[in-house]
């Protein structure tokens, strides 16, 4: 599984995006280093679950507002920007399947599903897939969640631990948990 | 619940792209011209927060049960027998009235004062006799008919004298000995009976006082004043009365000279 360098860094680019964040809570025009190294990660993970590119970027957009208006809130805890920013990114995401209808949406590679229904040890069949994509949508939104971060988007169990607020071990034990819980609706 | 949309191998947006629509400046300025939501401002705070102390003020003050803690310990006297009287029935104010008919009388006779005095000023405006005989009779309908003890507002006030302990209805000043061991003892009202007080006399060895439960000076007592007190005051404080409902109230102490 690969690992997304963006998220994991160095000590001394943390030290680096902490001096950012301190130089931003002063004056929020600093905020600009911040806003350029985590656009396209914060796009990223709203654009995988919503089908509207604009109003992803829109949701993008907001995600950064909040932050710069909210960063003398921050405290830093040894985990990468990013993870505070999820956690906006997700809550905004939620303001706008409410207020704007946006639509919750999977995206998902075909060899995703074929690497999926393989761990399932069944035929890689259009049926087989088309049942594995009901069953996705059959999940509840934890579970989902879990899926998408773990199977789709490839992150490490330590990234979601940090994104949900949740340790390494207990991503683990709840990603394997949402995936035991997908297996069983496949089987059903 | 939504149905989730699944899509199948959707086309990937490259960095490039993303790049071009990262505008700093537009966020920086919403985020400086994004403020605060109303009930995070001051302005909020401000009238809501006084609102709420002035509910809350309300709701406490206008609340009959939240008073009555507060007045035991330091409620006046009046304010009790009206209490009293009012929660009770007719028959209470009308005992009340039938005593103090005199005094009601009296007020009624001082009411009238303002009466005939504006019934003078309106002869200088020139009115017709009639008009003023007419009027006259209308201003003073309301004084006959507050004469008579049934109107219980009018009746209240002559109350507080019942409020007073008494022995025999002896009040304050001398009173000999024998009464002061009256077998009726302290007494008040129907509605209050006393229950504890303190008495302070002369004796061979100085000031004595001694704490009393009941409403009856003690025969030991009599004794000290008889022997050693004629002539001399003899006070009687920290009155404690008990009402119908149990309620504990402090009265009015008694001042009295032993004779006899």
């Amino acid at each position: 599984m690969t690992v997304n360098p963006v998220y994991h860094q160095t000590s001394d680019k943390l030290q680096e995006e902490l001096s950012w964040i301190t130089s931003a809570k002063k004056d929020p025009e600093r905020f600009g280093p911040l806003y350029k190294k985590y656009h396209e990660q914060i796009f990223r993970y709203i654009y995988q679950r919503m089908d509207d590119q604009e109003l992803a970027f829109d949701v993008t957009s907001q995600v950064f507002i909040k932050a710069m208006s909210n960063i003398h809130k921050y405290e830093y805890r040894g985990v990468p920007f990013s993870s505070w920013l999820y956690r906006i990114a997700k809550s905004e995401l939620y303001q706008a399947f409410r207020d704007r209808k946006a639509r919750r949406t999977v995206n998902v590679e075909s060899m995703h599903l074929f690497e999926m229904i393989e761990e399932f040890e069944e035929d890689d069949s259009s049926v087989n897939k088309k049942k594995l994509i009901d069953c996705l949508s059959q999940l509840n939104e934890r579970d989902l969640q879990l899926i998408e971060m773990r199977y789709f988007e490839r992150r490490s169990y330590r990234e979601i631990g940090e994104i949900l607020e949740i340790t390494e071990n207990n991503a683990k034990v709840r990603a394997f948990r949402a995936l035991e819980r997908l297996k069983k609706l496949f089987m059903k | 619940m939504k149905k989730i949309k699944t899509i199948i191998d959707r086309e990937p947006v490259s960095s490039d792209y993303i790049q071009t629509k990262q505008d700093f400046g537009s966020v920086l300025s919403q985020a400086k011209n994004l403020k605060p939501p109303v009930w995070k401002s001051m302005w909020f705070y401000g009238p809501v927060g006084m609102a709420v102390v002035a509910v809350a003020v309300t709701a406490v003050t206008m609340n009959p049960t939240d008073q009555r803690p507060t007045e035991t310990a330091n409620v006046s006297v009046e304010d009790l027998l009206q209490n009293q009287l009012e929660q009770h029935s007719p028959i209470a104010s009308i005992q009340v009235a039938a005593v103090h008919s005199e005094d009601v009388n009296e007020e009624d006779s001082k009411k009238d004062i303002p009466v005939s005095t504006s019934s003078n000023t309106e002869i200088e405006v020139d009115q017709s006799e009639s008009d003023i005989q007419n009027e006259a009779s209308i201003m003073e309908e309301p004084v006959i008919e507050v004469v008579p003890s049934q109107n219980p507002r009018v009746e209240e006030k002559p109350k507080s004298k019942n409020m007073f302990p008494h022995i025999e209805g002896y009040f304050n000043g001398e009173i000999p000995v024998s009464v002061l061991g009256s077998d009726k003892g302290i007494q008040l009202n129907d509605d209050i009976k006393v229950v504890a007080f303190d008495i302070h006399y002369e004796s061979l060895t100085g000031p004595e006082t001694a704490s009393i439960v009941g409403n009856k000076v003690p025969a030991k007592v009599l004794e000290k004043i008889g022997k050693y007190n004629i002539g001399y005051m003899v006070f009687i404080t920290d009155l404690k009365g008990v009402d119908r409902q149990g309620k504990v109230l402090s009265l009015p102490s008694l001042n009295f000279i032993a004779t006899n």
